[in-house]
């Protein structure tokens, strides 16, 4: 008798996933939020209210945000829900509630105990209160966040009240509202009068600062950058920075804005179309508009949209259909999203999506400026292959530095491309070594609910006719770690030999070659440009046993590689000529002054290519770096075992890796650098499913 | 037979892999050539011809001066070359001397570097000579507008060495 059939075997497993379900209906996954270049924040995107995990959390119509100056608590007012939600940036996002019932209503007190109705916009006040727009009541309510009270700040007054007392103001809507540190003010939109109100906050007095002004009749969005106020209009095109006027007006009824006389001007900073939010750092000012293809412009330094892709290098924004960033999507003329920026981190920004309940995050990262345009392999400020990433490191970040020669940024994917007609989409900085690490180090760690974000810098060589990657390395590296606070460095030697720099510029004083090519000195014969000393006698040596060969009386190459390094006689000058670099960058790391304490590391990866490769390379790298005292990162068992599998080697004419041969790589790469604990990474999950 | 087949094919797979020094595929074309039809030093885009082409080293007893004229070779294998070479090189050190520099000897290499990489830098194995001159700045003509300013005579006045390779 058949015990169990087919059906019969489908029909337990199935209930063992029932009784799995039952047993543990509310064992949410333990996740960390990812920080990449778009993310999610908080939110499900489902209409709702559920306090708890960044990814299960529930809002209905999440407007304003405000970050606690520390950035450690974004706060969301919660539109629909008529309560104010906290994000706690510091333990993975969780989502909590500050104040307010649910029910729409009045009533100040306790924060769980206090009514709003409809909270659309918040500011945070450096003593540590958060100012409320309350829509509904047509309030500014004040959260105090150490002792959780809630009270009036302005507003409810009685019709015909003058300027001056803010509770005895009446507003008629109130839309847009930032706190100003300079005068330690208040300023907040009223659209419907026109009108832009300062409330300083010391003195707790309350006068117009624009009325009735022909650019701007219904002011919108408020926004602070340094040292001056910006605004825009809900509906008419502009950003306009505020004047300051010293003419004062005379008292005003309030709600008349027609019979009001004109007070305060603007100047136009630049032309934006619906202008939504305005939000600022340092010098940098960034408009959210309502333009599906430039949905933010930065204004300032340089006014320009933001590009945004994928991190496979694909364009989120019109006009590719259907792939518009749902931080963006369905927002609309009146809508009141949240915009605010990152304090620690420069250049990130979090938004609020009221149609898709979720509150997500980008980054300004001048991605469009990366990609290689028409042949030309455009670099950032630090002259490297990468994005133009903060000097100053966010909160909780490891930053990798990988140093290499093309093998580690240069893709043949035109395979993937050209049936498309794309060729010149081929070459994405998301394609390179130093991304797919990155990328694939962050899901590690989100998914194994490690508290680390890493930022991986692409520092691929870029003289592309030499071979040696430790000398450019130590000319590259120290200003790296300096400018990025690169907390590891990470070497990527190949099989690649090369010796062409000795012959480019006379060695410095440390007895390596030059950084910079010397005409005359290389114009030289080969023989003549060293008289003495460990490379001449190291080349002598070389030429003896035919190691070495002159095809010119400039070009002199190796002879067979798998030779030279296993020779006795050669080894040691060898390992002291190519390692030299090297140590001298060791030694050269420990005085440089990075913005973190934190010591950088140095190691030596080495990565065969050729999986057929000898061993006789890797046993030459490996000698190199412990007589460096260096970590040796050997992926050569790992290529030999998986290359066969995966092939990630393109075999084409430029001879380096697919697109998916990089995947294989950083996998690799990780297994390496976790099991031999060179990055931090401590999974906080003890079991699946459970945190810590 | 089979086993030969194997080996044939797995010596094929590792010559592939064996290769050394890949260079990525993209190609970076040179920059668009002017050729002077009616030479004269008036009609030479000198600043543009230099710029990104010229490396100069001040070494205190000398300033070196190193022009890669490939791109611009066209205009400088004709029959009055010397006289050609000689104008771009009295043009390099006029605009390009540096400003910190106090040596009165120049030395001037000119070079053609046939191959550039992928990235648009030279690849300097395949450099090829093409002409040393070494002169005093003070000896240099102020300005060479005809022919005549650099007759045989005249070069050899002004300069101490000039090497054609």
């Amino acid at each position: 008798m058949k015990l169990f059939s087919k059906s019969r075997k489908t029909l337990c497993f199935l209930s063992v996933e029932m009784v799995l379900v039952c047993l543990f209906p509310l064992a949410a996954k333990a996740l960390s939020p990812m920080v990449q270049f778009q993310d999610l924040v908080a939110g499900s995107g489902e209409a709702g209210f559920e306090d708890g995990s960044f990814y299960s959390a529930r809002f209905n119509g999440p407007a304003g945000l405000a970050v606690s100056d520390d950035g450690s608590f974004l706060y969301v007012a919660d539109q629909q829900n008529n309560r104010i939600r906290v994000v706690r940036m510091d333990d993975k996002n969780k989502v909590e509630t500050l104040a307010g019932t649910g029910e729409a209503g009045m009533k100040d007190g306790p924060a769980t105990q206090a009514a709003f109705n409809q909270p659309t916009a918040l500011a945070y006040l450096p003593d540590d209160t958060l100012a409320v727009i309350d829509r509904g009541n047509l309030l500014i309510r004040l959260i105090d966040l150490k002792t959780k009270m809630v009270s009036t700040l302005a507003g409810g007054g009685q019709a015909g009240s003058a300027e001056g007392s803010p509770l005895k103001a009446v507003f008629t809507n109130l839309w847009g509202m930032t706190y100003f540190p300079p005068d330690q003010s208040l300023y907040f939109s009223e659209p419907s009068a026109g009108i832009v109100w300062r409330l300083d906050l010391k003195t707790k007095t309350l006068e117009k600062v624009l009325q009735a002004n022909s650019q701007v009749t219904r002011p919108g969005a408020v926004g602070e950058c340094d040292g001056k106020i910006y605004l825009a209009d809900l509906t008419l095109p502009g950003v306009y920075e505020l004047q300051k006027t010293t003419a004062k007006p005379g008292p005003t009824p309030f709600a008349t804005p027609a019979l009001a006389p004109t007070t305060g001007a603007v100047s136009l900073v630049c032309q934006a179309q619906n202008v939504l939010g305005l939000a600022g750092w340092s010098k940098n000012l960034y408009a959210y508009q309502l333009d599906p293809q430039a949905p933010i412009l930065r204004i300032f330094p340089d006014s320009a949209p933001l590009t945004f892709k994928s991190v496979w290098g694909i364009s989120l924004i019109n006009p590719n259909p259907g792939a518009i960033l749902p931080h963006f999507k369905n927002v609309n003329v009146g809508d009141r999203p949240g915009f605010a920026a990152d304090p620690r981190s420069p250049g990130r920004f979090f938004v609020s999506n009221p149609y898709r309940g979720v509150v997500c995050s980008f980054r300004d990262l001048r991605q469009a400026e990366m990609d290689q345009e028409g042949g030309e392999t455009i670099v950032n400020s630090a002259k490297i292959h990468d994005f133009e990433y903060p000097s100053v490191k966010p909160k909780g970040t490891y930053r990798i530095l990988l140093v290499g020669r093309s093998y580690i940024f240069w893709t043949d994917n035109d395979h993937l491309f050209e049936k498309k007609g794309l060729e010149g989409e081929s070459q994405q900085f998301m394609h390179t070594l130093a991304k797919r690490l990155e990328i694939s180090l962050n899901t590690k760690a989100a998914l194994e609910d490690a508290p680390l974000h890493y930022e991986v810098l692409n520092g691929g060589m870029h003289h592309g006719s030499t071979n040696e990657i430790n000398l450019f390395a130590y000319y590259i590296t120290p200003d790296l770690i300096k400018k990025y606070d690169v907390d590891l460095v990470l070497i990527m030697q190949d099989e690649g030999f090369g010796i062409e720099s000795y012959f480019r510029a006379p060695l410095t004083s440390d007895g390596i070659p030059g950084d910079n090519l010397d005409p005359e000195f290389y114009l030289k014969p080969n023989m003549e440009k060293f008289r003495s000393g460990f490379v001449k006698d190291f080349f002598d040596l070389c030429f003896r046993k035919k190691l070495l060969v002159a095809s010119s009386e400039k070009v002199w190459s190796f002879t067979d590689i798998d030779a030279l390094v296993s020779d006795p006689e050669v080894h040691k000058p060898l390992i002291e000529m190519m390692g030299k670099p090297l140590f001298l960058l060791k030694r050269k790391m420990t005085s440089v002054k990075k913005a973190s304490d934190s010591p950088c590391q140095l190691a030596l990866c080495y990565f065969p290519v050729n999986p057929f490769t000898s061993r006789k390379k890797r046993i030459f790298w490996k000698d190199l770096a412990d007589e460096g005292k260096l970590p040796f990162l050997d992926l050569s068992d790992d290529f030999a075992a998986l290359g066969y599998s995966y092939y990630p080697y393109s075999g084409g004419e430029s001879a380096h890796f697919t697109v998916n041969g990089m995947t294989l790589f950083s996998d690799v790469m990780i297994h390496e650098l976790v099991k031999q604990k060179l990055i931090p990474f401590e999974s906080t999950k003890d079991e699946v499913g459970a945190s810590k | 037979m089979k086993k030969l087949f194997c080996f044939m094919v797995l010596l094929a797979g590792s010559q592939i892999w064996a290769r050394e020094t890949p260079v990525p595929a993209v190609t970076t074309l040179p920059a668009p050539v002017t050729v002077i039809e009616k030479w004269g030093v008036e009609a030479v885009p000198w600043d543009a011809w230099f710029k990104n082409n010229a490396l100069i080293t001040d070494k205190g007893e000398y300033v070196h001066f190193f022009w890669n004229a490939q791109d611009f070779k066209v205009n400088f294998e004709v029959k009055d070359k010397k006289t050609r070479l000689a104008e771009a090189a009295l043009e390099l050190v006029k605009r390009l001397y540096p400003v910190d520099a106090k040596a009165d000897q120049v030395k001037v290499d000119i070079v053609y570097v046939l191959e550039r990489d992928s990235y648009g830098l030279p690849k300097w194995d395949s450099l090829q000579q093409v002409a040393h001159l070494e002169f005093l700045r003070s000896k240099a003509p102020k300005s060479v507008k005809k022919k005549t300013d650099l007759t045989a005579a005249a070069m050899k006045k002004v300069f101490d060495k000039f090497e054609l390779y």
